[in-house]
């Protein structure tokens, strides 16, 4: 059986196995009962023909005699199909009357009030049921035992019908429920195959939610849950496209300028006017060169979420360390200290070296980047309350109501041009993410520039 | 290519791992730039026949940013540096020019920044042609900033070059040498600046 059987199986084996082993059981007790009540009636009734037949033996001259009209014999032995068979036999007269000589009494024979039954086999090896009764010699005149005897036809009859009877409704039942529930899980499925085929009707344009009308409560759940997805893989797919959008638009425009530049340097006819242009057009290519590297990264982040198991121990102050040391010749063609500051334990954290990294590289990129030059970039690393590096310079600053917008793709602090993409603090917004910190811009101490803070959990063996 | 070309560097491109690997076994070069993903044998193996060799020329392995795991086995391997795609030419040049002056500076050549100059067969500096007096300890802290100029080398770095003397060098006592050293330079256009939190850099005006 697969490792998921099928539903409709599933139901009707969970269904028919106990239906069949109470079938079973109920068989035998059927069988137990049809057994007890017909021995019981038909043994009832053998021992009042027993009884019956005692009263025609009477105490005579020589010993006891029976006197049995042929009347009585014809109503007594009557049953043709299962013939009642009798015997009276005195202890000195002998056989009284008799239509067959019956098997002697056995030692384990039942007692039943005041005589016995017992089963016996006949002379032509026909099984019988006997019923005895001892008359005494003060009844009698001497003692007497009196037989009665048939044979088991009609209790065989009698046990096979009250079975029939009990155990063919209960396997119509079984087999009405077989079917039963076999219609019913088609049907009850029936709203399922109709939302598969809805669902399968949809592009990925446009993805619209299930409506509830016609799903069945049980079913609800799912379909508001697949709602759900269906709504997050919208918004998502919304923020994708605006993405591809802006990135294009983007990307136009340092190529706009390069083809600009390219054709104004070739309209010079001297090479010292065409310099100029060229000059342009370094920055231009730059430009797009930056910002396809910043779209990597993006993506690069985006799909490191999630991915905890890539994830190690850092110490965050080595990692400062080695990103900012590869920033100091930068900072320091525009005339900017760059500067660390962190007490000598190592600061823990669990992350993505390669993704943390990257966003350290994005905060002194950013600052370097939007810094007019001459001052001072200062790096520190903190294990309390929480792993935190902040990022701190002495620029331009970042107007408080422009702070929580600069997290967003190509969004910039100001529009004066830096050459920055916009997407540094999105791409650490996503890192920060990824490794379930914040980041947070604040005012710095001295009253001008910003201070970008990555706060990061702490690695929980530290 | 161009840029290095233009900048006076004589440049042969090798298309993929099987060719360079013929061309690398009859030609010297002063430098190899290696990129990782190069088709039919990867850079990696390919550095590695070099350096079986005993090949010592520099190579500086060009990679992609998101690559940390092949640059750390890249440099396990005898890469000497490595720059990252995309790069500024200068910073190229830059990276080339540090990694040829180890190179130079190992077997014996003539190594200067500025107005100071590493003759190493003499095991001495000169600046603007005047030998300068240096204990050895000295000397080692210098050497290590001039093999790399241009990039900042931290504390641990010089403790690791002077690890070589048996003893534990404290950061103070790499302060005190620095700060001697910086005495003898007074008055020349090569200055030691130090950057608070990562460590010292070797500057020359021409820079």
């Amino acid at each position: 059986m697969n490792a998921v059987p099928s539903l409709r199986r599933r139901l009707l084996l969970r269904l028919l196995v106990p239906l069949l082993a109470l079938f079973g059981i109920s068989g035998v007790c059927a069988y137990w009962l049809a057994v007890h009540y017909s021995s019981s009636i038909y043994d009832h009734w053998l021992y009042d023909s027993v009884n019956s037949l005692a009263l025609l033996v009477s105490p005579g001259p020589r010993g006891a005699q029976a006197d049995l009209p042929v009347a009585v014999e014809k109503v007594f032995v009557w049953d043709e199909t299962d013939p009642t068979l009798f015997n009276v036999t005195g202890a000195q007269s002998g056989v009284l009357v008799s239509n067959a000589d019956l098997p002697p009494i056995p030692d384990d024979a039942e007692h039943y009030v005041d005589g016995f039954f017992y089963d016996g086999v006949l002379a032509d090896g026909k099984r019988v049921r006997v019923a005895a009764l001892p008359l005494s010699a003060e009844r009698a005149g001497e003692p007497v035992w009196v037989k009665v005897a048939e044979t088991g036809t009609e209790r065989a009859d009698l046990v096979e019908h009250i079975f029939l009877a009990v155990l063919a409704p209960q396997l119509l039942l079984i087999a009405a429920a077989f079917f039963a529930v076999r219609r019913g899980v088609i049907d009850g499925l029936l709203p399922l195959r109709l939302l598969t085929r809805r669902l399968r009707a949809q592009g990925p344009q446009a993805l619209q939610p299930l409506a509830d009308a016609g799903v069945p409560e049980e079913v609800r759940p799912l379909t508001q849950a697949l709602n759900g997805l269906l709504g997050r893989l919208n918004a998502l797919f919304d923020t994708h496209r605006k993405f591809i959008a802006d990135t294009a638009h983007q990307l136009r425009t340092p190529l706009t300028a390069i083809k600009l530049n390219i054709e104004e340097a070739l309209a010079e006819t001297e090479l010292d006017r065409a310099h100029a242009h060229l000059l342009r057009l370094r920055g231009s290519a730059d430009r797009a060169t930056r910002l396809t590297t910043q779209l990597l990264s993006l993506a690069r982040a985006e799909s490191g979420a999630g991915l905890p198991g890539r994830f190690q121990k850092i110490d965050l102050a080595r990692l400062a360390h080695d990103s900012g040391a590869a920033w100091v010749p930068r900072a320091l063609a525009k005339q900017i200290e760059l500067s660390l500051h962190h007490d000598n334990d190592p600061v823990w954290v669990l992350g993505d070296p390669l993704l943390l990294r990257e966003a350290v590289d994005n905060l002194i990129d950013n600052a370097i980047q939007y810094h007019p030059g001459h001052g001072q970039i200062r790096l520190d690393v903190r294990a309390t309350p929480e792993p935190t590096l902040s990022v701190e310079d002495d620029g331009p600053g970042i107007a408080p109501e422009l702070r929580s917008v600069v997290f967003g793709r190509f969004q910039r602090g100001d529009q004066t041009d830096h050459g920055g993409t916009g997407l540094g603090l999105a791409i650490v917004s996503e890192i920060a993410a990824a490794h379930r910190g914040r980041i947070w811009l604040e005012d710095t101490s001295s009253g001008r520039g910003i201070r970008a803070v990555l706060g990061l959990p702490p690695s929980r063996d530290s | 290519m161009h840029g290095l070309r233009r900048s006076g560097h004589v440049t042969e491109r090798l298309a993929d791992g099987e060719s360079a690997d013929a061309t690398l076994r009859r030609e010297h070069f002063d430098a190899i730039i290696l990129d990782l993903g190069l088709p039919r044998v990867d850079g990696l193996t390919l550095l590695r026949r070099v350096r079986e060799r005993g090949d010592n020329t520099p190579v500086l392995i060009l990679s992609a940013r998101d690559t940390l795991d092949v640059r750390i086995r890249g440099l396990d391997t005898g890469a000497d540096d490595y720059i990252y795609k995309p790069f500024e030419m200068a910073e190229l040049e830059a990276r080339l020019r540090a990694v040829a002056r180890r190179v130079i500076a190992r077997s014996g050549g003539d190594v200067a920044v500025g107005p100071l100059r590493l003759k190493p067969s003499e095991r001495r500096f000169y600046l603007d042609d005047a030998p300068l007096e240096l204990s050895p300890r000295e000397y080692a802290v210098l050497e290590v900033l001039l093999l790399r100029h241009g990039q900042v080398v931290s504390k641990a770095q010089i403790q690791n070059r002077l690890s070589d003397w048996n003893e534990e060098l404290t950061e103070a006592a790499i302060e005190l040498y620095v700060h001697r050293i910086r005495r003898k330079l007074s008055g020349s256009s090569a200055t030691i600046r130090t950057v608070r939190g990562f460590g010292y850099l070797l500057q020359s005006d021409d820079d």
